[in-house]
């Protein structure tokens, strides 16, 4: 029998305290629920039954007693809401239901209470329910980070995705792959399930998944444990849903399109039968159930998108005369499986396969490119894994075996025969990509080797416009020397990633204070092939050439051939890493958390050879502590060593094998001719060196502090500052062209024949710093509203922004592409919040405000067809005088502020079903904010497109997303 | 604002302070912004641009008499006598070693010369080498000068110009540190090209010496610190060059073209400088002036020309380089 006392009641009699899950401890995809039963008077309750149950619980409903100080535990609890009952003779039996997360431990201590009058001589059988009282502080938190349950991921506005709301946490800045507390983009993990879904190539996202489907995100930008490699920005931790014992359904339709958008001040400027047309269509499915009740559950989920859009904004609107541009069509099937296996009371087994095939058609856009020249893009990627959890307290492991395969192909778009995302080849590992662009082989003068003399490299690009299939999917006119669009260009990428993880975790309690101690090791296994055809053997680029009088030349183009025009290139690397880490709390109050991680990792070129190999010792230390022992005041902090020790991006390049000839049109001869003295060559065994004794792995520093106080049981605030020292970005320097002094023109070659050769070495003046102050408000999701909020105080300084450094091509150019970063202070204001009434209505809105950020004048760079050169340091302009810098510039975006709204309506109240309507008001002040700018400087009125400073995008305007929704 | 500069501002900032890895400190220090763009400047400070490529230049040699021996010489062009300041920073009274001086001007500009009035600033104790690269800094720092009635040669020049000897051979450049120029540009304290140390180096090369303007590293004429006597202008008070240090370079004319002082003598005569260096007296500073003559032979001393009817026509700046060796039939030394 249970019954619900109220909470006045409740509060007075009992003092269930929960500790609020906050930001991540755990890898795990799993909570700990523990706590202490004691006794009115404060003594330990032993033998206390404590029985846990929930429609998280797979195994069926759970028993334990108390040991001799009161104690009880439960582990590997999946993300979800429980129900904790305590019986004990002698006292009022209770209960009370709580949120278990995937973040770290959550503590709900209680203090038992005699029987009532009301309730005298059946309190050992009858149960009351009562509201534990929460904690919005977990005292022994180490990392640093936010959490975003279920609840506020749904009831705020968002892109549907789960990229879009990492930006909610304070210091991650950046849409797509951010940047997390000064990290570049390509320093973040991306785990979905502790499936590492890394791009092992890039080190970039590269999943998609349904957003409905996720369970809870956390963000952890700090204080990593020693589990996390290859990681300097931030982590991102999602774990989906995994089904229960209920079947459950939820599906949603969601629809934007031009109608629901106000036009844009760019948009505004033409006529409104040209403006750009769009819209999506998103359809969710996900279903969860048992297939063997208490044992074996499933979840299933499901997004297919059908989405058309026509130039992005960012680009200009002009387009060709009298040209229909075709419009981008984005088609994707994400699906997701996940099976979980209770297989006994210790041990669990789960299964998950994951796809998101997605194809793209006319995926340039580009405005100043013919239709014809439009490119299709296949993609997508499978992965899966096995994992075994075992709960054998004190002891828990973790072993999980996972495979990641990701696709992507390219072509011209007049060779598609149908794009579907039900039939993309490559993502499953069945078939494989598109082998029907065989463009045919190379006229067979562009051997490795070849030198770069003007006579034969004239004989090449002669040979090579007498190809068949030359400009295929280029529109190319030889009569004129026209052109227009892409390359035309076939890419083919495959990238593997296997990745196989042991963990082992010992509860050690009472050994002077508790210890949790993880001894892990991570095996992981990349590899990455691509390939590249051309029809023709080449592709071609026209740029910006100039001609003799200094005036732009349209048709001066640069020919780029390989060797054999079926350029395969593969790199391959292996990651062996071992850990341990103790977290070790003393009398309750404070918390230590030494960790170490080795980590041995090597990259591979196409050769085999060992491009980087690095061995790495990265320490790690945090602390908390409870300066009040009320459980309510977290004092925090630490050091870390983070290194990153490669990707295949780095040992991939290396290897490279291609020739560029730039040519001008010929109109006597009706052809493109190569000028003698712009052959270049590029890649090739010559083309590549490394500087192994000067390479080093990079690394990150951090130190951090803060302070967390609760304000009451859901609501928390606090500050941390946090500080990140980078050093020894890599670098891919040039060492055989010689520049003029401004770094501007090739005027000679070391080796006299042009061959650029690159050099992978490690500079040590390649650094940034990065400070962060920050104030922090949050609170959990309860009683029908949650929020979370913070304001950022940044500053970045350094001569590298990113892992790779830009300099050293060009070694005049360092001073100002390797020069110092701008002196870079922002701010970041972040609000999301909800609020859910009990007749159905809801309201959320997300709030975002961030300081402009610095942008640099770029003058046309002749030699590489590029606006790539710098007259001064990042972040100005030159102004009249390149050696006046007192007259210089500071140019700057415009600071950004954005407020989305969401109107949802449950229906349930009034029809008994659970349909709901939500109406998503993205930028719903309709604000104009400039998001870009030109930044090339056109002399002497070359300009063919917008001045440097002028205007190339604004702010998306207000914009409608309507939805239903439908749960069972 | 420096970098640390902007440590102690963000120190400041920080009220728990508990990360003290952050000094403050109150000498400033400028960002290195560049090199200077020699491109820009005119000739006799970039040298002869290329007509083809416009991207490479050239200071070409040249050949003169002094004290009976052929020099090199590099013609530099004009000389304003009128000297802007270069900054010296000192410790204790000596140059700090490895501070480049300041200079606040370049070639093109009216109050550019290449002699520069010597000015020793005072830096504090703990500033280090090259801290401050800008007069503007330099000035806000409000540190002690002594302006000083002695100058220095410095003209602002093209590192990266071809030098070729009147012999027709490139000669080398090298700078102080014993890198090479061209040279890395962004690291100024560290050589990472091969480099030319002075036990390599031979009489023949030519020393640079990196200055300092506006944050910009750029590359004059090494002298060898050698000072150079000035003067107040009685009605301005610039200090400027004497004309009476300065070194006589007589350019010989026929007597019908000596009024006119348009073409030299015909017969390609060389002209003759009074001192060579290390002579006493010695000044890179020319005042060029005007002799006639009627022998077609090549005088090598002054002493042998007609100095009476002497007429001043320019004063430029020609430093001479070395002993000039005629080549020997087949090539050069």
């Amino acid at each position: 029998m249970s019954r619900l006392i109220n909470a006045g009641l409740a509060s007075a009699a009992l003092a269930a305290v929960v500790c609020a899950a906050s930001p991540a401890d755990a890898q795990s995809q799993t909570g700990i629920l523990e706590g202490q039963i004691t006794a009115p008077d404060g003594t330990p309750v032993s033998g206390a039954s404590v029985t846990l149950s929930g429609e998280a619980q797979i195994g069926g409903e759970r028993s334990i007693e108390t040991d001799a100080n009161g104690q009880y535990r439960f582990l590997q609890l999946l993300p979800g809401d429980y129900k904790v009952t305590i019986k004990s003779e002698g006292y009022q039996a209770m209960s009370t239901t709580l949120r278990v997360g995937i973040s770290g431990t959550t503590r709900l201590p209680i203090t038992l209470q005699k029987p009532s009058a009301e309730t005298a001589g059946d309190g050992d059988t009858e149960v009351i329910e009562v509201s534990a009282e929460k904690l919005a502080v977990d005292a022994q938190q180490i990392q640093v980070g936010t959490a975003l349950d279920a609840e506020l991921l749904q009831s705020v506005p968002t892109a549907r995705d789960y990229l879009s709301v990492l930006q909610f946490a304070p210091g991650v800045s950046g849409t797509g792959n951010p940047n997390m507390h000064g990290g570049s983009s390509y320093s973040n993990q991306y785990l979905v399930d502790g499936v590492n879904t890394t791009d092992p190539t890039t080190n970039t996202f590269s999943m998609n998944f349904n957003y409905d489907a996720i369970e809870e995100l956390e963000i952890l930008t700090g204080g990593f444990h020693p589990r996390y490699g290859n990681v300097s920005g931030g982590v991102v931790n999602i774990v989906t849903k995994s089904g229960s014992n209920d079947f459950k359904l939820d599906s949603s339709v969601y629809y934007t399109g031009r109608l629901l958008q106000v036009d844009s001040p760019d948009e505004q400027l033409i006529p409104e039968d040209k403006r750009r047309n769009f819209w999506n269509v998103s359809a969710n499915l996900n279903v969860g159930g048992p297939i063997i009740e208490d044992r074996l559950w499933y979840f299933f989920s499901t997004e297919y998108n059908y989405s058309v859009s026509q130039l992005p904004s960012q680009s200009p609107i002009e387009i060709l005369d009298g040209v229909e541009k075709p419009e981008r069509v984005y088609q994707s099937l994400y699906w997701l499986l996940k099976l979980t296996g209770q297989i006994d009371r210790h041990n669990r087994l789960q299964l998950l396969a994951h796809a998101d095939p997605t194809t793209i058609d006319n995926s340039d856009q580009d405005s100043a490119s013919d239709p014809m020249t439009e490119t299709f893009q296949a993609q997508g990627g499978f992965s899966g894994k096995l994992e075994w959890d075992a709960d054998y307290d004190p002891f828990l492991i973790k072993v999980r075996a996972a495979y990641k395969r990701s696709a992507l192909d390219v072509f011209p778009q007049e060779r598609v025969d149908s794009s579907s995302p039900f039939t993309v080849p490559g993502v499953f590992g069945f078939g494989d990509l598109a082998t029907k662009n065989n463009f045919g082989i190379a006229p067979g003068c562009l051997g490795a080797g070849d030198s770069a003399s003007g006579e034969q490299g004239e004989n090449c690009t002669q040979d090579i416009q007498n190809a068949a299939g030359f400009g295929q999917g280029s529109r190319y006119d030889l009569s004129t020397g026209s052109y227009y669009g892409g390359s035309g260009t076939d890419v083919q990428i495959l990238r593997e990633r296997t990745d196989a993880t042991a963990e082992l975790t010992y509860l050690l309690d009472d050994m002077l204070g508790d210890h949790r101690i993880d001894v892990g090791f991570q095996l992981t296994f990349k590899s990455d092939e691509s390939t590249s055809r051309d029809p023709g053997g080449a592709s071609i680029f026209v740029d910006n050439g100039r001609l003799e009088d200094g005036s732009p030349d349209p048709y001066y183009a640069r020919i780029i051939a390989s060797d054999d025009n079926e350029l395969t290139q593969t790199a391959k690397g292996q990651v062996y890493a071992a850990y341990l880490a103790d977290r070790w709390t003393l009398m309750d109050q404070i918390t230590l958390e030494p960790g170490i991680r080795f980590e041995q990792a090597t990259h591979e070129n196409y050769k085999g050879e060992a491009v980087m190999d690095f061995f790495t010792i990265s320490p790690r230390i945090g602390f908390a502590v409870d300066p009040f022992g009320d459980g309510r005041t977290r004092i925090h902090g630490g050091y870390a060593r983070m290194y990153e020790t490669g990707y295949l991006g780095l040992s991939k390049f290396v290897g490279t094998s291609l020739q560029t000839r730039l040519t001008f049109w010929d109109p006597e001869q009706g052809r493109y001719v190569e000028d003698p003295e712009f052959v270049r060559v590029q890649g090739g065994e010559a083309g590549t060196a490394i500087d192994k004794e000067a390479l080093e792995p990079l690394y990150t520093d951090e130190f951090r502090i803060g302070v967390e106080r609760a304000i009451d049981e859901y609501l928390s605030a606090g500050v941390t500052y946090i500080h990140r020292s980078t050093q020894r970005a890599w670098e891919d320097d040039e060492t055989d062209f010689i520049w003029d002094q401004a770094g501007e023109r090739i005027i000679g070659s070391r080796g006299g024949e042009y061959q650029q050769t690159y050099r992978l070495t490690t500079i040590e003046n390649a650094y940034r710093v990065y400070d962060a102050l920050e104030l922090h408000l949050a609170r959990g999701s309860a009683l029908g509203w949650g929020l979370n909020g913070s304001y950022t105080l940044s500053w970045s300084e350094g001569t590298t922004p990113e892992y790779l450094t830009g300099a050293f091509d060009n070694y005049r150019q360092n001073p100002y592409l390797y020069g110092p970063l701008p002196d870079d202070m922002r701010h970041m204001i972040k609000l999301q919040t909800y609020y859910n009434w009990d007749f159905g209505l809801s309201l959320g809105a997300v709030y975002r405000f961030e300081t402009g950020s610095p942008y640099s004048a770029a003058y046309r760079d002749v030699e590489n067809g590029t606006f790539g050169l710098r007259r001064a340091p990042r972040g100005r302009h030159p102004g009249n005088d390149i050696n006046d810098p007192e007259d210089d510039r500071f140019p700057r975006y415009p600071d950004f502020t954005r407020l989305d709204l969401r109107i949802g309506w449950d229906l349930a109240p009034l029809i008994g079903q659970k349909l709901s309507l939500s109406v998503d008001i993205f930028n719903a002040f309709n604000l104009s904010a400039v998001t870009g700018v030109s930044s090339r400087v056109y002399e002497d009125g070359e300009g063919d497109g917008p001045d440097f400073g002028e205007t190339t995008s604004y702010q998306t305007p207000l914009r409608v997303q309507l939805g239903v929704r439908y749960q069972y | 604002m420096g970098r640390m500069s902007r440590i102690g501002v963000r120190t400041a900032l920080v009220a728990t302070g508990a990360l003290g890895a952050f000094g403050c400190d109150d000498v400033p220090e400028d960002d290195f912004y560049g090199p200077l763009i020699y491109r820009d400047l005119p000739a006799y400070s970039a040298g002869t641009a290329d007509d083809e490529s416009k991207q490479t230049f050239t200071f070409q040699m040249s050949v003169a008499f002094a004290e009976g021996q052929p020099w090199e010489y590099l013609d530099l062009g004009d000389l304003n006598p009128v000297v802007p300041k270069v900054y010296i920073l000192t410790k204790g009274g000596q140059p700090i070693p490895g501070q480049y001086p300041i200079i606040d001007t370049l070639p093109g500009h009216a109050d550019y010369s290449p002699f520069w009035q010597v000015v020793e600033v005072s830096a504090p104790g703990d500033y280090e080498a090259n801290q401050v690269k800008s007069f503007k800094t330099l000035d806000n720092a409000g540190w002690s000068k002594t302006e000083t009635s002695e100058a220095i040669y410095c003209p602002v020049i093209n590192p990266d110009a071809a030098y070729v000897g009147a012999d027709g051979v490139p000669i080398q450049v090298y700078w102080g540190t014993g890198e090479v120029v061209p040279n890395l540009f962004y690291d100024f304290t560290e050589a990472t090209s091969p480099t030319l140390t002075d036990a390599d180096a031979t009489d023949r090369d030519i020393v640079l010496m990196p200055v300092w303007h506006k944050t910009l590293r750029g590359f004059c004429l090494d002298d060898d610190a050698r000072r150079y006597p000035l003067e107040a202008d009685a009605e301005t008070g610039d200090m400027t060059l004497p004309f009476g240090s300065l070194n006589p370079q007589y350019v010989q004319f026929a007597p019908g073209d000596a009024e006119a002082m348009v073409e030299p003598a015909p017969w390609g005569n060389l002209s003759i400088f009074g001192t060579a260096p290390g002579t006493t007296g010695y000044h890179p500073g020319s005042l060029v002036q005007a002799v006639v003559t009627t022998d077609p032979t090549q005088a090598v001393t002054a002493d042998t020309l007609e100095l009476d009817g002497a007429q001043p026509i320019a004063l430029a700046h020609t430093p001479l380089h070395r002993e000039f060796v005629q080549p020997t039939e087949g090539g050069a030394e």
